[in-house]
């Protein structure tokens, strides 16, 4: 039996079996970086904010909708009266986004509010932008333009949002981005929380896609990863008299190599340098000398847009 | 504070991040980048790095 014929009128070839969700960590799995965030710079996976000041972004399971774990808390700090428009991002590389030129797609996500939620008309607003370069952040896209304009209005209980766009227009680049406008003075409820969110090539949505987490998570590594010392297996041999060359073998290919290397004080008292894709360890007796990561240190290694 | 850091051996150089504990290398194309540009606008220039 055909595939199609099986599926009924429900059937969605256009969009394939699987992988129909080209952003990643859309149900908010994945936090390798930390537990909050207050600043511009990425947050949960793949996530970026886009403002500094008066908001907390966060990992949350506290009553996600039936069938997510997490979701994403967008807070503004109680009290504060800064109404800076808080941002939410997603940037799709160029060879996630050229596959979409020409085509309908639909975005869905489920997103409610804080019982104090600020926004006029409990508004929150998503767009898609498109950009001429090549795997930029949304945040800096060479010949930016607004592609999609849209606004939901959220209650206190979880909703689905869904929209199917008319053909994108022919960008190397898109990116997802949700923002608020947050009037007055902050309550101790004032947030908006967000998950399920999907982009698939498609003219109308399908459930969210639930893959597995070791592959989501891989999909995240690309871009970005984190060892945690006491997780860490070195390759590592003397280099030069003093200095020893450390190997961290990645979990994944990189998305290109990384051009950002972050790492604190190791115990031992050694501050690491880096060299290409290794990291040196100076200033060490060739015999005697001793140096090693515990739980409170950590590298993280990025390749994002 | 920004320095640079070299490797003898290769004589390749990165620039750093020192920010308390935290030691943060970067290239051209890390979000980093155009704050450096924007210190050394300032007058200010990067130190090598000569260890702990």
């Amino acid at each position: 039996m055909a595939i199609s014929s099986s599926l009924g009128s429900s059937a969605l070839l256009p969009a394939g079996l699987g992988f129909r969700n080209v952003l990643i960590n859309g149900d908010m799995r994945i936090n390798q970086r930390g537990s909050s965030y207050t600043s511009v710079g990425y947050t949960l996976d793949r996530w970026y904010m886009g403002v500094t000041g008066a908001y907390t972004v966060s990992q949350s399971t506290s009553t996600p909708p039936t069938g997510f774990q997490n979701f994403m808390r967008v807070q503004r700090t109680s009290g504060s009266t800064n109404t800076a428009v808080p941002q939410i991002a997603q940037s799709l590389e160029t060879s996630a986004s050229i596959p979409l030129q020409g085509k309908q797609v639909t975005v869905s996500f489920y997103a409610r509010a804080g019982a104090n939620y600020s926004a006029s008309s409990n508004t929150l607003n998503y767009r898609i932008y498109g950009g001429t370069g090549t795997d930029q952040n949304v945040f800096s896209y060479t010949g930016q333009a607004i592609v999609q304009d849209l606004s939901v209005t959220l209650t206190t209980s979880w909703q689905r949002f869904t929209y199917t766009t008319t053909a994108l227009t022919s960008y190397n680049e898109y990116g997802l981005f949700f923002f608020s406008s947050p009037t007055g003075t902050a309550g101790a409820d004032d947030y908006f929380d967000i998950t399920g969110i999907q982009l698939e090539q498609n003219i109308q949505p399908t459930p969210f896609e639930q893959r597995p987490i070791g592959v989501e998570l891989a999909l995240c590594q690309r871009y970005f990863f984190k060892f945690v010392g006491a997780a860490i297996t070195w390759l590592s041999f003397q280099y030069a008299g003093t200095q020893y060359r450390l190997t961290l073998p990645h979990p994944v290919s990189m998305r290109i190599a990384p051009h950002t290397v972050s790492t604190s004080t190791w115990q031992g008292g050694t501050t690491p340098s880096l060299s290409g894709s290794s990291i040196l360890a100076t200033n060490w007796a060739t015999t005697g000398g001793w140096f090693y990561m515990n739980e409170a240190t950590s590298i993280e290694i990025s390749s994002e847009l | 504070m920004y320095y640079i850091h070299t490797d003898p051996l290769l004589n390749s150089t990165t620039l750093a991040l020192h920010d308390g504990e935290v030691v943060t290398f970067f290239t051209e194309q890390s979000p980093l980048h155009p704050a450096y540009l924007a210190w050394v606008a300032e007058g200010n220039t990067a130190e090598e790095w000569t260890g702990n």
